[in-house]
């Protein structure tokens, strides 16, 4: 009897421990906690964050990196079409404050609103000086100045910059306005850039069958006088045949 | 015949000035692209 009690003694005992292993094995998976108290980062971790998240299963908040806290509109100008020879024209970039653009993400789906909420970005210009930087290359065409402009960006100020083109020839020319932000730390004088824009650009540059802007100006002009002469012998007859109406009446 | 042919080469020249003149110093068809800039682009590389 005493023994059989024994016996099943063990067995219970047997039991309990083979219950508490398994129940202990369902987290043999999971990577064990370091020393240090923090998980470490699964391998995969590299290629996507959704393990990791799903890992955690906490939220993460990553610090936004230092921005300039406006919304900007970017505004180029210039002549699609223009005539070829000593003639220019100007183009214009011009990188202005967006009065408008205090935008709140917005999404819709399935008729249902989500709206985002405001989001703190560190200031960029209480720790970094702000450089526009531009330049229009457009390859076969006269542009002034060539190279790279620079202007400061002030907080709530624009900067333009302006370039004078000259086709010497007709044709089709194309080229690419870029724009650049630099960025300098005040503390450390460390510099970095980053492009902002490179906007394509197209023109145009035609002549008047065959004649360039000076020489259809100048017969223009020399026309007129010519056709005026010519024309000249009638104008008496015009003029006294309006006379004669209004005397009639 | 004379005078007619006289107005009709006056006029003929003073449209062909006129056409060169205008051709000459219309102002150049421009083009405009806005294009926003939100502050995400505008931030340390």
């Amino acid at each position: 009897m005493i023994r059989n009690c024994r016996k099943s003694l063990i067995v219970l005992s047997a039991l309990t421990l083979l219950v508490a292993a398994l129940a202990c094995s369902g987290n043999s998976s999971a990577p064990a906690p370091s020393d240090t108290g923090l998980l470490p980062v699964p391998t995969n971790s590299i290629v996507s964050t959704e393990p990791a998240l799903a890992l955690t299963s906490m939220p993460t908040w990553i610090s936004p990196a230092p921005a300039i806290p406006e919304t900007r509109r970017l505004t180029l100008e210039f002549p699609s079409r223009m005539r070829a020879g000593v003639e220019g024209d100007i183009v214009r970039l011009t990188l202005e404050v967006d009065d408008m653009g205090n935008i709140t993400p917005t999404a819709q789906f399935e008729g249902t609103t989500v709206t985002g909420g405001t989001i703190q970005i560190p200031d960029l210009y209480e720790t970094h000086d702000v450089t526009a930087e531009a330049r229009l290359d457009l390859a076969g065409m006269s542009v002034q100045p060539s190279g790279v402009t620079y202007e400061p960006l002030k907080r709530g100020q624009s900067a333009t910059f302006y370039w004078s083109i000259r086709p010497d020839q007709p044709g089709i020319y194309r080229g690419t306005a870029w724009l650049h932000l630099n960025f300098k730390d005040r503390s450390t004088g460390g510099e970095s850039r980053i492009a902002v824009s490179a906007q394509t650009v197209e023109i145009e540059a035609v002549d008047f069958f065959g004649l360039s802007v000076n020489i259809a100006r100048t017969s223009g002009v020399i026309g007129s006088v010519v056709g005026g002469v010519v024309g000249f012998p009638f104008l008496e007859d015009i003029l006294k045949f309006i006379l004669k109406r209004r005397r009639k009446k | 015949m004379s005078r007619k042919i006289r107005v009709f080469l006056a006029l003929l020249i003073l449209i062909v000035s006129a056409a060169l003149l205008v051709w000459g110093y219309a102002p150049n068809p421009h083009e405009i692209r806005i294009q926003p800039i939100v502050p995400a682009e505008m931030r340390l590389p």
